[in-house]
């Protein structure tokens, strides 16, 4: 590597980390329930030994009742190890990983196209790009698939030459599926894609490619068990189309259905109706959508999935990304090595199919392992097109300050958005106040027998057990928590009970309440509102 | 002068005149189905009123003027027989273009009108008689499609953001393949504009225009791009039609698709051709569930509607 080069590789490196680490626990601007229940899990396996449930070392974290793939939550252990109990450490791993990321898709891009300009124009597209950065600062397994899927990818693909390197893409692969949900399905396709495309290349490394083969054993047979088991497909059946609680959309489309049943039923003999009305149609045609969907330029400049998905007023791409992108595959699919590009169509066209079969698509999230090819494309259409413009100097440097000024303005309206109007934008969708509800319940709660917290607050057992620092070995010995199910009533610790309740009914003059505004009759006047930060009221507490 | 013999045999050779048998078979599909779809039942599919048949008779002959118009146009232009009769036959069964052929449509008299001007345009050389053309098409526009919302003094009112965001749901998945909700009344809000099994056609077609796409080409663009724009600036959207004037570039890419299809089909190995059947099946299942959908659920949502406007207002 060049002196330059190395240069702007490391300044990429900080622009990147510092887009993921600066105020890194307060936006954000509060932890949702998936990092309150890592963060907690994390604490307690790092001080007990067990999770939340009590369960030794898991290698499924039942959570919420998700069950997590573990490796995300042992990450955030060792953090909490090194930077104590607190929201920055619980988040660390991610943005460690998201800058990490930047640094094993420049080595795959190179790996790739062998052209330096092409690799740290990825390495820059996929610093600033709105959807790495904006998942990079979440305690979630989804950002950190990518450093993983990266690494793998950029490892087989040095390993055709240097065997040495097949089994630590091997491993990098199976840690992947340990990591995420989704990983579990695109790795193996993915990996099956690389076997196919460079068969010849790991045949001719059959040493290395044998202990990589025993290496992903390993991780398939502890895998195996799990995935199968029922606790294993516990999220899957919270996620997929196949659940009875529909969407709203899938729920009008049933309701056609049906309609058009009946209608055959009168109009003919019904035969017709079910050969072409049938679930298997229905779900077909409703998979199928899903899938595409992912490729809507909708989705990806406006995104109607999760407002905290994105910042307002913009998608998970840039605008002057998109003519870029089909550029991109156009100059890839005309003109680029066979193999590379069919490489970068397998990832691209894989990617969503887990999140296919899933209810609120597009989801952003899900989608994420899309990464890092879009920016992989852009940057070999932005050097393309500059090498297309031979011979005239004036032509290439008009051509990179109309670039440089058009990623300007995105780049600089997506920090303004986000960095400035995101907190108070979405704060309803990060669950925001529930900090203040359980530090302000603790400072009084000497005057209370009970605490009451209702559970429309989503979780809000995980919340109160991260936000007050509750001794994990101490709520073990209390009987842990019972289970993360939306109507579970029975979990409590010291003086909080978390279920839904009548007001009215239940009140006893030494109980406090915690619960949503609706929670509560109107003539009740609350000892403390919590509101979200754009002013909307978040939470009520009022005396019993 | 040799070039020109040859050129003119080039030309004899391609003919429409001169066809082959399964060309004929072709346009008599294409034909029959045309009329089938387009005066069967006019009158009472979908439901209306005692005259809707003299009443919707002008919009559907003037969706077959449009077809006729439409495979001139591009004979004209690409000299390609498969693609024609591709397009034809895709025009002929475009979900969109059935559902606008059978009710009064200004939008699809708008189409005819302009795929009219065009094709005559194309039978001169001289500007002036083109400018000519080019005026008459446009009035005679205006006249059959006063409705279009640039006519009737609305100013545009929409933001740059919400302009984007209808251009890029005028060829999102959900409005191409599933939810086309651009007419309520009469719309087809549990259908695409197209079927989903056109985009395994669509795609190949739209990568072979691209691939072989000339700067002169931008001119055969600017009306769909025109009718584009004008379609995603409409203050009332999504409630509007103006989008339905680039239904026959749809039907072209496809037709290219198709072409592509068929090349893949001859030339491909038994793996190939195996899945392509498989991809046909699909498709004719689609296109006959869209038959059976329309004939009979289209026909009970209509008449549902019908009545319930009847009672309500």
């Amino acid at each position: 590597m060049q002196k330059r080069t190395l240069v702007i590789l490391l300044i990429i490196l900080a622009v990147a980390a510092f887009l993921r680490f600066y105020r890194l626990g307060a936006l954000p601007p509060s932890l949702e329930w998936d990092e309150v229940a890592t963060g907690y899990d994390a604490n307690s396996i790092l001080k007990t030994g067990r999770d939340q449930y009590g369960n030794w070392l898991p290698l499924a974290f039942r959570s919420i009742d998700d069950y997590k793939p573990p490796l995300y939550t042992y990450l955030t252990a060792a953090s909490i190890a090194v930077w104590g109990w607190n929201d920055f450490a619980v988040r660390f791993p991610a943005a460690l990983l998201g800058t990490l990321a930047i640094f094993t898709t420049y080595g795959l891009t190179y790996a790739l196209f062998a052209s330096q300009p092409v690799a740290l124009l990825t390495a820059f597209f996929l610093a600033v790009s709105p959807w790495h950065v904006g998942f990079s600062r979440l305690a979630l397994e989804t950002n950190s698939t990518i450093f993983f899927m990266t690494a793998g990818t950029w490892a087989f693909l040095i390993g055709r030459k240097k065997g040495v390197f097949l089994p630590v893409a091997a491993l990098f692969f199976g840690l992947n599926l340990f990591l995420y949900h989704n990983a579990r399905v695109f790795v193996p396709l993915l990996g099956l894609g690389l076997l196919i495309l460079f068969w010849k290349d790991v045949w001719r490394q059959k040493k290395y490619s044998l202990i990589s083969a025993v290496i992903i054993l390993l991780f398939l047979v502890r895998l195996i068990p799990i995935v199968t088991s029922i606790e294993g497909q516990m999220r899957f059946q919270g996620t997929s189309i196949f659940t009875p609680a529909l969407t709203e959309e899938m729920a009008a489309r049933k309701t056609n259905y049906n309609l058009w049943l009946a209608d055959d039923s009168t109009a003919n003999t019904g035969v017709i109706g079910k050969l072409f009305h049938n679930q298997y149609a229905f779900y077909g045609l409703l998979i199928l959508k899903n899938y595409l969907t992912h490729f809507d330029p909708s989705f990806w400049l406006f995104t109607n999935d999760y407002v905290r998905h994105h910042v307002s007023e913009m998608g998970i791409l840039y605008f002057i990304d998109l003519p870029l992108l089909l550029l991109g595959w156009y100059f890839l699919l005309r003109n680029a090595n066979r193999k590379i590009t069919l490489l970068l169509l397998l990832w691209f066209l894989l990617a969503p199919i887990p999140s296919a079969v899933t209810r609120d698509v597009p989801h952003a999230l899900r989608s994420e392992i899309m990464l890092p090819v879009f920016q992989i494309v852009i940057a070999w259409a932005l050097v393309t097109l500059y090498s297309r413009l031979k011979r005239k100097p004036f032509f290439k440097q008009a051509f990179v300050a109309i670039m440089i000024i058009l990623y300007a303005a995105n780049i600089s309206f997506f920090l303004h958005q986000y960095f400035v109007h995101f907190a108070k934008d979405t704060s309803r969708g990060w669950q925001y106040g529930r900090a203040e509800a359980a530090q302000f319940a603790d400072s009084i709660k000497a005057d209370y027998d009970q605490i009451i917290v209702s559970t429309e607050l989503e979780q809000p057992h995980v919340f109160f057990l991260y936000y007050l620092k509750y001794d994990p070995a101490h709520y073990l010995a209390e009987g842990g928590t019972i289970s993360g199910g939306w109507a579970e009533n029975r979990n409590h610790f010291d003086k909080y009970y978390f279920k839904r309740f009548d007001f009215d009914q239940e009140r006893t003059a030494r109980q406090l309440y915690i619960g949503l505004p609706t929670d509560f009759p109107r003539h009740v006047v609350p000892i403390k509102r919590i509101n979200y930060l754009n002013g909307e009221e978040a939470i009520w507490i009022v005396r019993g | 002068m040799i070039n020109n013999i040859k050129n003119q045999k080039s030309k004899i050779k391609n003919s429409l005149v001169k066809i082959s048998g399964i060309t004929l078979f072709w346009i008599i599909v294409s034909a029959l189905l045309l009329v089938v779809t387009r005066f069967g039942l006019l009158g009472i599919l979908p439901p209306g009123g005692a005259n809707s048949f003299w009443f919707r008779l002008p919009t559907a002959c003037a969706s077959v003027l449009s077809i006729i118009f439409a495979t001139l146009i591009i004979y004209k232009l690409s000299a390609n027989k498969k693609l024609v009769l591709f397009s034809g036959l895709f025009l002929a069964i475009s979900p969109w273009h059935i559902e606008q052929s059978r009710i009064y449509s200004p939008a699809m008299l708008g189409l005819t009108v302009s795929l009219g001007g065009v094709f005559a345009a194309t039978l001169t050389r001289k500007s002036f008689v083109r400018l000519l053309i080019l005026v008459i098409t446009g009035v005679m526009f205006y006249l059959v499609y006063p409705s279009v919302w640039i006519f009737n003094g609305i100013h545009f009112s929409l933001t740059i953001n919400e302009f984007l965001q209808n251009l890029f749901k005028l060829i999102s998945v959900d409005f191409l393949f599933y939810h086309n909700d651009s007419f309520w009344a009469g719309g087809f809000r549990t259908q695409g504009v197209l079927l989903v099994s056109y985009l395994p056609l669509l795609l190949p077609g739209l990568w072979y225009l691209l691939t072989n796409f000339k700067v002169s080409h931008i001119r055969l663009l600017l009306p769909f791009l025109i009718f584009w724009i004008l379609a995603a600036s409409n203050p009332l959207f999504p409630d509007q039609r103006e989008f339905f004037l680039v239904i026959p570039y749809l039907a072209v890419a496809t037709a290219y698709g198709a072409v592509v299809f068929l090349q893949e089909f001859e030339s491909g190995k038994f793996i190939v051709k195996t899945m392509l059947i498989m991809f046909a099946v699909f498709f004719v299942y689609e296109q006959i569930l869209f038959f059976h959908w329309y004939t009979v659920h289209y026909h009970n949502r209509i008449k549902n509607e019908r009545i319930y406007e009847l009672e309500k207002f």
